[in-house]
């Protein structure tokens, strides 16, 4: 049995946007009341609209934010309120990739240069035990030769390289566990799949757990076991993947899906059932369960009562009162 | 195909100058789009399918080196042919017009979207104002907004709403033809759905031809009747829509299928070495010929000429001649 590594217990992160000090404050609650759990060596997808909160409860997870209420605990420590000049260790073993490798280094390094500069700052090793250690995450992302790439610069390189630098530059501090922010987003079709394949080979290999934040359910498929859904701030339903997508137990998973063509020709000729609509304001969210709005199903229960995240088969969960029946 | 063309591209040319050389943005491509039909654009990203967006519209930025080729509409004239000003005046918004990628931004922030919809009419069609805000009422409902979106503002709007609003601008002068670049690039799963199908209805409702640029594959068979595959500034597979996604003859759309991850069926997913190529420098002969697995001599020599496999799939590769 593995050992959970990161375990958030109704975690909430508020950001206050009053305008005026002496207003009352107005609260945008990009997450709000979630409860999750990442287990060693395991891969989670997080899905979700943009505006869902799928970014900002990776980021608090990371300790990038603070969160407004909640507990998260990082290998049995309680890291929730840990300031951050003392998080140091914590930035260690947390890695974040981010969404756009174009933005995300720095254009006047070298690839050398952006790989040394954590090892420098952590002082990790002397120079040599270090370039050692940048040649072997090059190779780590099959950048080689890695002499040739260590010495160029970004512009230098093509989106799915850089892309492979931005994972170097996360696997060389040798974490724990990495939160990967839309990695394969900005990538052509072709390139999208080769990392998301080198990504997984790395997690297998390194032993690295993963959580995947994406807004395409398709490609979870091929990174994770598990994925969760998010919704408004929530998390709607958490399982297995395949469990989720062959039977989804949420209605905003069931549009999800819908929404999502494949390949397929008769496609032109019929309309998607998707629900019309847009998610709600994360400052006045809907009472009761925050999808009723544009729920095909909705009763008078969902308007009146928040549905809590309940376990329903083999681990996988959906936030709502009609799930059952979905099961069945 | 017996439908009458409303557009047919012919040997399109689009070359920008640049200090390291011309990049041969398209080079060379020809289809033609039947009445009420679909084409969809489909390749990677610095393909040339863009460019070809706006080689067919005329809309040329400044560093342009080579503009040659036709672009014949339905009574024969060649919009390639005519003079800025006769483009302007009869062929933009009044018969083709544009839904760009990235259309949200493409709103100006300091007017009501009310007058945005209705300003091409006042220009076009020398309408009174108030008639032109009827006009853009009407256009509005088309796409599903109600008429008090006429006093908004574009920060009122989500992003799904906007592209709406761009879609009643394109839609406001009664083109025959319009030209979706990536039009839901930017929104979510759910909307973009929802903006597919108001773009069918549409499309079945107007009898409206679209050219549909894309980079995703399954989003192309949202709308296509016939999928034209880009490498490199060239179009190197076309077939209709049944036989592209049922069988896809080009290696180059092989591997594009076979890259695309799908929700209904798990499949092994393949990805294409290598990188597209310079469009400066593009390889000789086939300019897929360096990342092809079954790449022969000849590909490396010559380009290969177009081969017909059926009446509505045509396809440019060695392996079929």
């Amino acid at each position: 049995m593995t050992q959970t590594l990161l375990k958030a217990e109704n975690l909430c992160t508020w950001f206050d946007v009053r305008r005026g000090i002496f207003s009352k404050p107005i609260y945008v609650k990009a997450v709000d009341n979630v409860n999750f759990e990442l287990k060693e060596e395991e891969a989670i997808s997080l899905v979700g609209e943009s505006g869902s909160g799928k970014t900002t409860l990776g980021k608090t997870l990371l300790r990038l934010y603070r969160p407004t209420s909640g507990r998260i605990i990082y290998n049995g420590t309680d890291i929730t309120n840990v300031p951050y000049n003392r998080l140091r260790w914590y930035r260690r073993e947390a890695q974040i990739i981010y969404q756009d490798p174009f933005s995300s280094i720095a254009p006047f390094f070298t690839i050398y240069k952006t790989l040394d500069e954590p090892l420098i700052i952590n002082k990790i090793g002397d120079s040599n035990e270090r370039s050692e250690m940048i040649y072997r995450a090059l190779e780590a992302v099959k950048l080689t030769p890695v002499e040739v790439f260590a010495s160029k610069y970004p512009h230098m390189l093509s989106g799915g390289q850089r892309q492979r630098v931005v994972i170097a530059r996360a696997l060389i501090m040798q974490p724990k566990y990495i939160v990967a922010d839309e990695p394969v987003t900005m990538l052509d079709a072709s390139v999208r799949v080769e990392i998301l394949y080198l990504l997984r080979e790395l997690q297998q290999k390194y032993k690295i757990s993963f959580i995947y934040i994406t807004h395409d359910l398709a490609t979870s498929r091929y990174f994770s076991e598990k994925v969760a859904i998010m919704y408004a701030g929530r998390i709607v339903e958490s399982g297995d993947v395949d469990d989720v997508i062959q039977k989804p137990l949420h209605p905003y998973t069931q549009a999800l899906l819908e929404g999502i063509p494949d390949p397929d020709p008769e496609n032109r000729k019929v309309l998607r059932k998707v629900p019309t609509g847009e998610p709600p304001s994360l400052i006045y969210p809907p009472p009761g369960c925050r999808f009723h709005p544009r729920c095909p199903y909705a009763m008078d229960v969902c308007k009146e009562k928040v549905p809590e995240l309940r376990e329903l088969k083999n681990g996988h969960a959906a936030a709502c009162h009609y799930a059952e029946v979905f099961l069945k | 195909m017996s439908d009458k063309n409303v557009m047919s591209v012919e040997s399109l040319i689009l070359h920008y100058r640049t200090v390291r050389g011309a990049v041969r943005a398209v080079d060379g491509v020809s289809f033609a789009l039947p009445k009420g039909k679909t084409i969809a654009v489909v390749g990677e990203s610095g393909c040339g399918k863009t460019s070809l967006a706006s080689a067919i519209t005329a809309i040329l930025p400044v560093n342009v080196e080579r503009y040659e080729g036709s672009v014949f509409l339905e009574d024969g004239v060649d919009v390639t042919k005519m003079s800025e000003d006769e483009r302007r005046q009869k062929i933009r918004w009044n018969v083709i017009s544009t839904v760009f990628q990235g259309a949200m931004n493409a709103l100006n922030p300091v007017y009501e979207v009310g007058y945005q919809v209705a300003e091409p009419l006042i220009v076009h069609k020398k309408m009174k104002k108030e008639d032109a805000m009827d006009e853009a009422k009407n256009a509005l409902s088309l796409v599903g907004l109600p008429s008090d979106f006429l006093k908004r503002y574009p920060h009122q709007l989500s992003g799904g709403m906007k592209q709406r609003v761009m879609i009643a601008m394109a839609l406001v002068l009664r083109p025959k033809i319009v030209i979706l670049d990536e039009p839901t690039s930017a929104l979510d799963v759910i909307t973009q759905a929802n903006i597919m199908n108001l773009l069918k209805k549409l499309k079945w409702d107007l009898n409206l031809s679209y050219i549909f640029i894309t980079h995703d594959l399954a989003l192309a068979s949202e709308l296509a009747d016939i999928v034209a595959v880009m490498y490199a500034g060239r179009i190197v597979e076309r077939a209709s829509s049944e036989k592209f996604f049922t069988r896809p003859e080009h290696p180059y759309s092989q591997k594009l299928m076979q890259s695309v991850p799908t929700l209904r069926s798990k499949k092994e997913l393949e990805y294409i070495p290598g990188a597209p190529p310079d469009l400066i420098y593009p390889p000789p002969g086939c300019r897929f010929h360096p990342r092809c697995p079954y790449a022969m001599d000849v590909c490396k020599e010559k380009v290969p000429e177009l081969r017909e496999l059926n009446p509505d799939h045509v396809v440019y590769c060695w392996l079929h001649q």
